[in-house]
């Protein structure tokens, strides 16, 4: 592996509070850039991703869990509709939200747009996509189409990022459906600093950014200029000291809180497709990597069976 | 994914291994994690995937102290083995023998006693402690694995001898090629393997450390598929089951030390130098992607295993295990 962000090969696992190095979900190891301290998972097959997300992730979910997310969905949206609004036109043309979830946060555009547009792998959030007639339903594999090339003015990329490898693919991918001058708006937790001071992370998250491995991921990438850049929500050393994750809608601009909010514009559309994956100079320290982490996760279990 | 001995893509999970939604079956290794396959061509059977320096950890992580009582009959039963193999082996060696390469596990201790008859005795062993102890004796020129990549060995050898090495070497193929360079036109190679039947290795009748199980039709696919190689004579004979823990590094050798054999296949070989190309890469580029995607699924699955085993980071200083918190 090299860093998504600057591209450097010197890595060194990750060493948080308690000597933690493996991502909870899946397992291989948690890697930092020696240059940017990007903190990143380490290599996870594609296939594997989709695996999770189609099988496992929320298979035990009950309905009362859907409600309290979408609920919280909901007032997020709301939320990050009022960091947006200063840099929004009165009148917006198509909106995409990129893994939308239930849809809570696409719904709040449909006043202001004149198509709102959503993609989520979850079947279940799908179900509660459908409720709502008037969003319309891409399959995200269908965004490499030619015809999505500068067809979107506004794009919704939400607690997305941090679940994805290859950031800056992805970013490039939105500049690539992105009108010129149109806005992407993106919400990331400020993980990086609360897993250097807890030892913990999200179960599902890969990428670990702070407020400047995403400026510099955007520098990187090219085509956004930043409009705003900011932390808001929860401070992050009350969440430590609570040991959970915390929630502070009203909370718009906090220092070292723990939402990292983006209004990026898309300057220079770049509508080169990048394609993601390791290079071949990385296949053999990746297959030495996870073969060794499965060998020494193995030694751990066998220990206690 | 090819087979690492006949080359064909008939390759099955040995265990019925299954990934159905969350319906999982995963039997792993139990010494490196991974899943067994099956060659439903030639029988031959091993590990999917286990990186070579992974496979090397297996004899450097010593997890359990020292039993001077076990290595001492260890000691002792290697060199009965010795003694067995060359015996079978007699009529086979050559006449004139300048330099010998005795490549084992735990064993080449024991090749000055037995190798006498060459003028210059080269050992190898997978156990670095081996290793170290072999380079006080005199007598011996002692090398590291990776020393057999040395140009300058190169058709140099008139005889190599695998002691039950080759069982526990990722890339089977690989390392007849390597010893097909090492060895001069006519050169002589002679190796043991366990017998490994389909139940045996199904059972868990392996060690740790062992990573591909031969019969004697799986044998004869690699060497055919490996190309340098004729077959002189073929035999089979017993060692003691206690040596598949060749190192004793293993916290969970219970192997009783009342001397039970297993069956074993021994091979001399005679190399033809067909000038097959030996720098074939071990790995075939067209199964990188698939090995990633295994390695990367058996890196879920024991995580997941870890939760189902509620490890805490803190109760135990070996455990891997993260904390985690349900985000979104």
């Amino acid at each position: 592996m090299v860093c998504p962000v600057c591209d450097n090969s010197d890595l060194r696992p990750f060493q948080g509070q308690n000597g933690f190095n493996i991502q909870a979900a899946f397992g291989v190891p948690i890697l930092e850039c020696s240059d940017c301290n990007f903190i990143f998972a380490d290599f996870i097959h594609p296939q594997v991703i989709d695996y999770y997300y189609t099988h496992m992730c929320r298979s035990g979910s009950t309905p009362e869990e859907f409600n309290r997310l979408r609920q919280n969905a909901r007032v997020g949206g709301r939320s990050q509709l009022m960091t947006m609004e200063p840099y929004l036109p009165s009148r917006i043309g198509r909106v995409l939200d990129f893994g939308g979830g239930s849809g809570e946060a696409a719904r709040l555009f449909l006043p202001i747009g004149d198509e709102v547009f959503i993609t989520e792998k979850d079947p279940h959030c799908i179900d509660h996509i459908m409720e709502e007639p008037r969003l319309q339903i891409i399959d995200g594999d269908d965004l490499m189409h030619e015809k999505y090339i500068g067809f979107f003015d506004l794009v919704i990329f939400s607690n997305v990022l941090e679940h994805m490898t290859y950031p800056a693919q992805r970013i490039q991918e939105f500049s690539r459906i992105l009108s010129e001058g149109g806005q992407l708006f993106v919400e990331i937790p400020n993980e990086a600093s609360y897993l250097r001071l807890s030892g913990k992370h999200c179960l599902q998250h890969i990428s670990f950014f702070s407020l400047e491995t995403f400026r510099k991921l955007i520098k990187k990438q090219g085509s956004f200029e930043i409009d705003d850049l900011r932390t808001c929500g929860p401070k992050i050393v009350d969440m430590v000291e609570a040991g959970e994750l915390l929630h502070d809608f009203e909370a718009q601009d906090t220092p070292n809180g723990w939402v990292i909010r983006a209004m990026l514009r898309n300057i220079r559309p770049n509508t080169e497709i990048i394609q993601s994956g390791l290079r071949m100079d990385e296949v053999d320290a990746t297959l030495s990597n996870l073969s060794q982490t499965i060998f020494l996760m193995n030694q751990v279990s066998t220990c206690q069976v | 994914m090819n087979c690492f001995a006949c080359g064909s893509p008939n390759l099955v999970s040995l265990h019925e291994n299954i990934f159905a939604g969350v319906n999982i079956r995963y039997v792993a290794h139990t010494g490196t994690g991974t899943q067994i396959v099956r060659c439903s061509t030639c029988g031959f059977m091993s590990v999917q995937f286990v990186h070579p320096r992974v496979a090397a950890r297996l004899y450097l992580d010593r997890s359990n102290q020292p039993d001077p009582e076990k290595d001492s009959v260890r000691s002792m039963l290697h060199e009965e083995n010795c003694i067995s193999q060359l015996t079978s082996w007699k009529e086979h060696l050559p006449t004139h023998c300048q330099r010998v390469l005795f490549l084992g596990a735990g064993r080449t201790i024991q090749a000055r006693k037995h190798l006498s008859f060459a003028q210059e005795i080269f050992t190898c062993d997978l156990v670095p402690e081996i290793n170290a102890a072999a380079r006080t004796a005199s007598g011996v020129m002692v090398l590291e694995p990776d020393g057999l990549k040395d140009p300058n060995l190169e058709e140099t050898f008139d005889l190599v001898i695998l002691s039950n090495a080759l069982e526990r070497l990722t890339f089977p193929r690989g390392q007849l090629s390597t010893c097909a360079r090492l060895l001069k036109s006519r050169g002589t190679l002679m190796f043991e393997v366990p017998n490994m039947s389909y139940e045996r290795v199904r059972e868990g009748q392996y060690s740790p450390e062992e990573l591909n199980y031969f019969t004697k039709a799986s044998l004869y696919a690699l060497i055919k598929n490996e190309g340098n190689f004729s077959v002189t004579a073929f035999d089979s004979g017993e060692e003691a089951t206690i040596l598949k823990n060749a190192t004793g590094f293993w916290g969970k050798d219970d192997s009783p030390l009342a001397t039970e054999n297993r069956p074993v296949l021994r091979m001399v070989l005679n190399n033809e130098r067909h000038q097959v190309d030996t720098t074939r890469p071990d790995i075939d580029p067209q199964d990188i992607g698939e090995h990633l995607l295994m390695l990367s699924f058996a890196c879920m699955i024991h995580r997941l295993s870890y939760q189902s085993y509620s490890l805490e980071a803190s109760a135990n200083p070996k455990s891997l295990l993260p904390t985690s918190f349900d985000g979104h």
